[in-house]
C-alpha cells in the first residue's frame, strides 16, 4: 500500500511538469504584451527594451519556462510583475479561503447527494423519488452565479441571517458553498441514485434478504458500500468542478481567494503569479485525487489486494 | 406425517411492461417434515418463481401472489407480514441460490456473511459461542476455517457455492429450498455438492425442495418428485412411481426420452417438439396440450385435473377414468 502510495505521489511530477509547461506556452502565444499593460502606452523604446530584459522576456520561451521552474523547484515562486510582491506570500494568503470554499463543496455534495441519492433509490418510483429528481434537475439548472445572488438577497438582505459577503467565520462560508455546491449534489444524487437502484437488485443483495435481514440492514450493510465505488471515483471530479468554480462565487460573495487572484493575474498577463497559483492548484487536485483512490481501496478489498500484490 | 409445508392454488403473475406474465397457475404441492422434494421442470416453468413465493422475496413491486394459500408449519404465510417472514428466513426456511458466483456480497469477508445469519436469529449466543459455529460449519461443507476472513473473489465457483450451503444451513433450518444448487458448476463439483447436501439433510433432517432440470439428480438425492410445467405441478409421487416409467405424464415420459439410454438401440433421442406456452399467453385447457401426441378436443377446452393412484399422481385425462380424483 505504501509503496503505492508512493508511486502514485511520484506521478504527480509528470503531471505538474506537463500542465505548467502547457500553460506557460498558451500564455506565451496568447495576445496581449505585459510590457504594454505595465508600462502604460506612453512608454519610450528604451523603458521597454529595459523592462523587457529585466522580466527575462528577451530569452527563449523555454529557457523562461526552465529558469522558471527550477527557481520554483527552489521554492522561490517569483514576484508579481504588477504589485512587484512575492507571489508565494499573497497565495498563502489568500489559499485558505478558497480551500475552505472548495472544501466545504465538496462535503456538502457528498453529504446531500449520498443522503438524497439513497432515499430517492430505496422508494424508486414514490412521490419523493420524484421530488428529489426534480429538484435534482433544477438545482444543476440553476446557474451559479444567479443563484449566488438570490441566496444572498433572500438570507442575507431579507432574513439577515447570515453575512452576504467576505471572509472571516464558519457563517460566511455556507452562502458561497451552497451555490458552489448545487450543481455538484445534483449530479451527486443522480448518480447515487442510479448506483444504488444497480447493486438493490445484485444477486447477493437477495440473498442477505434470504438469510432475515431487514430491508434497513439490507440497505445499510450490504448495499451502500457497493454501490458507493462508481460514485467516489467521481468525487475527484467533483473536487476539481468544485475548485475550478470557485471563480463564480469568489466573485459573487467577494471572497479574497486564489482563484479570482488567479483570473486578474490572466487578464494582465503576470506571469509569475498565473503559473505559481497553476503549479499548486494542480498538485492540490492531484493529491485530492490520490486520497479518493486511497478512499476507493478502503472500500473495495479487490482493488486494496490488487495494490499489495 | 404432517407437512410441514403446504401450496394450494398458487397464483404469482409478473406485472412487466410488455404485459402480465403468469408464473404460476394454481400451483400445489406439500413437502413433509423431513422429506426431500426434487422439483423438475425446464427454464421459465416457474421453479425459482416458486422458491421465491415461498420466502416472499418476489421482485417488488412486479412479482405479485394473485391467489391461494401457503401454510408453513401451521401457518399462513401470504397474510404474514414483514416482520414475520424476517424470523422465518434464514432461520426456519432457508435457500442456496443457482449462481454462487453473483449471491455473494463482494466487498464482505465470507466470514462475516455467515456470521450475519447468527447475527439475526441467534442474539443471544456469544461471540466465542458464534465462531465455534461458523468453524465447524465451514468444516462440515469442506472451507478451512482459516479462510473465512478472506472475500469471495479469492474462491473458486464451488467453493462459493459451498460457503452458500454453509450460510443456509448454518441455523439448521427446517426446510431448505436449493435452487439448482449445481447448475454453475462442473460436473466433480456437482457430485462433491450433491453428497455434501444429502450427508447434512441426513444429518440435521431438514427437509429438502431441490429444484432442478437434471432428472438424473433427483434420484440421487430426492424421496419425492413433482413435474412443474407452466406453473402448475403435472405430475407428482414417489421416485419409484415416476421413474418405473409405467404411468407417467405425456410430459414427462417426453423429458425421459431426451435421456441418453445404453441399453435402447435408438440412434437418436426424442426431443419433446415444440417450446413451452408463452406465460403471458396461456392456452385456456392442458397447458401442455400444443405439444401433446395424445391430445384431443377436451384438452384445449377443459383442464385436467389432478388423478391420483396412491401417492402418484397425474394431471392428464388419460388417467380420468383409470385413476381417482
Amino acid at each position: 500500500m505504501l509503496k503505492y502510495i508512493a508511486k502514485r505521489l511520484l506521478l504527480i511530477i509528470p503531471v505538474v511538469i506537463g500542465i505548467t509547461l502547457f500553460i506557460y506556452l498558451l500564455l506565451d502565444l496568447a495576445p496581449g504584451d505585459p510590457i504594454a499593460i505595465i508600462l502604460g502606452p506612453d512608454a519610450s523604446p528604451e523603458q521597454i527594451s529595459q523592462l523587457t530584459a529585466e522580466l527575462g522576456l528577451d530569452k527563449n520561451v523555454f529557457v523562461r519556462y526552465l529558469n522558471f521552474m527550477s527557481d520554483a523547484i527552489k521554492g522561490d515562486l517569483g514576484t508579481s510583475w504588477m504589485t512587484s510582491k512575492p507571489v508565494a506570500d499573497e497565495f498563502l494568503q489568500r489559499l485558505p479561503n478558497t480551500l475552505a470554499l472548495a472544501f466545504s463543496a465538496l462535503a456538502m455534495t457528498i453529504v446531500f447527494g449520498l443522503t438524497f441519492g439513497t432515499i430517492a433509490a430505496v422508494w424508486q418510483n414514490t412521490a419523493i423519488d420524484g421530488f428529489t429528481l426534480i429538484l435534482a434537475l433544477l438545482f444543476a439548472s440553476m446557474p451559479t452565479f444567479w443563484f449566488g445572488l438570490m441566496l444572498q438577497i433572500i438570507f442575507a438582505l431579507n432574513l439577515g441571517w447570515l453575512p452576504a459577503m467576505g471572509v472571516g467565520t464558519i457563517k460566511h462560508i455556507i452562502l458561497p458553498a451552497t451555490a458552489l455546491s448545487l450543481g455538484t449534489i445534483a449530479s451527486q444524487i443522480r448518480l447515487t441514485r442510479s448506483s444504488i437502484l444497480d447493486v438493490i437488485n445484485m444477486n447477493y443483495v437477495r440473498t442477505a434478504r434470504a438469510k432475515g435481514a431487514g430491508g434497513f440492514r439490507t440497505v445499510f450493510s450490504h448495499v451502500i458500500r457497493n454501490a458507493l465505488m462508481p460514485v467516489v471515483t467521481n468525487w475527484g471530479l467533483t473536487f476539481a468542478t468544485a475548485f475550478g468554480g470557485t471563480i463564480i462565487s469568489e466573485t459573487v460573495f467577494s471572497i479574497p481567494g486564489i482563484s479570482s487572484y488567479l483570473i486578474n493575474a490572466v487578464k494582465v498577463r503576470d506571469i509569475p503569479v498565473v503559473m505559481g497559483t497553476v503549479i499548486i492548484v494542480s498538485i492540490i487536485v492531484a493529491v485530492i485525487n490520490l486520497i479518493i483512490d486511497i478512499i476507493y481501496a478502503v472500500i473495495d478489498p479487490r482493488v486494496k489486494l490488487g495494490y499489495m500484490s | 406425517m404432517s407437512n410441514l409445508l403446504e401450496i394450494k392454488d398458487l397464483y404469482v403473475n409478473y406485472n412487466t411492461d410488455e404485459g402480465v406474465v403468469h408464473a404460476l397457475n394454481g400451483l400445489n404441492i406439500s413437502v413433509e417434515k423431513g422429506e426431500s422434494l426434487g422439483l423438475v421442470g425446464e427454464t421459465g416453468a416457474g421453479k425459482t418463481t416458486m422458491a421465491l413465493s415461498i420466502m416472499k422475496l418476489l421482485p417488488a413491486k412486479v412479482g405479485e401472489i394473485t391467489g391461494g394459500s401457503l401454510v408453513y408449519d401451521g401457518q399462513e404465510l401470504l397474510s404474514a407480514d414483514e416482520k414475520v417472514m424476517k424470523k422465518i428466513r434464514g432461520d426456519k426456511i432457508s435457500m442456496i441460490f443457482q449462481d454462487p458466483m453473483s449471491s455473494l456480497n463482494p466487498t464482505k469477508t465470507v466470514g462475516k456473511q455467515v456470521r450475519e445469519v447468527l447475527d439475526l436469529h441467534f442474539k443471544n449466543l456469544s461471540k466465542a459461542e458464534k465462531q465455534e459455529k461458523i468453524d465447524k460449519m465451514f468444516l462440515l461443507v469442506g472451507i478451512p476455517p482459516e479462510r473465512q476472513n478472506e472475500y469471495p473473489f479469492q474462491f473458486s465457483g464451488g467453493m462459493k457455492q459451498r460457503i452458500g450451503i454453509a450460510m443456509a444451513l448454518i441455523a439448521e433450518p427446517e426446510l431448505l429450498i436449493a435452487d439448482e444448487p449445481t447448475t454453475a458448476l462442473d460436473v466433480t463439483i456437482q457430485a462433491q455438492i450433491l453428497d455434501l447436501m444429502r450427508n447434512l439433510q441426513k444429518e440435521l433432517n431438514t427437509s429438502l425442495i431441490m429444484i432442478t432440470h437434471d432428472l438424473g439428480i433427483v434420484v440421487e438425492i430426492c424421496t419425492k418428485v413433482a413435474v412443474i410445467y407452466s406453473g402448475q405441478i403435472i405430475e407428482v409421487g414417489s421416485v419409484e412411481d415416476v421413474y418405473q416409467k409405467l404411468h407417467n405424464h405425456p410430459y414427462t415420459a417426453g423429458l425421459f426420452n431426451c435421456i441418453p439410454d445404453l441399453k435402447s438401440d435408438a440412434k437418436r433421442l426424442t426431443p419433446i417438439k415444440g417450446s413451452m406456452a408463452s406465460p403471458d399467453n396461456l392456452p385456456v385447457g392442458c397447458k401442455f396440450c400444443d405439444r401433446c401426441d395424445f391430445k384431443t378436443e377436451r384438452c384445449e377446452k377443459e383442464e385436467p385435473k389432478m388423478y391420483m393412484n396412491g401417492t402418484h399422481g397425474i394431471k392428464c385425462f388419460k388417467y380420468e377414468d383409470k385413476w381417482g380424483e
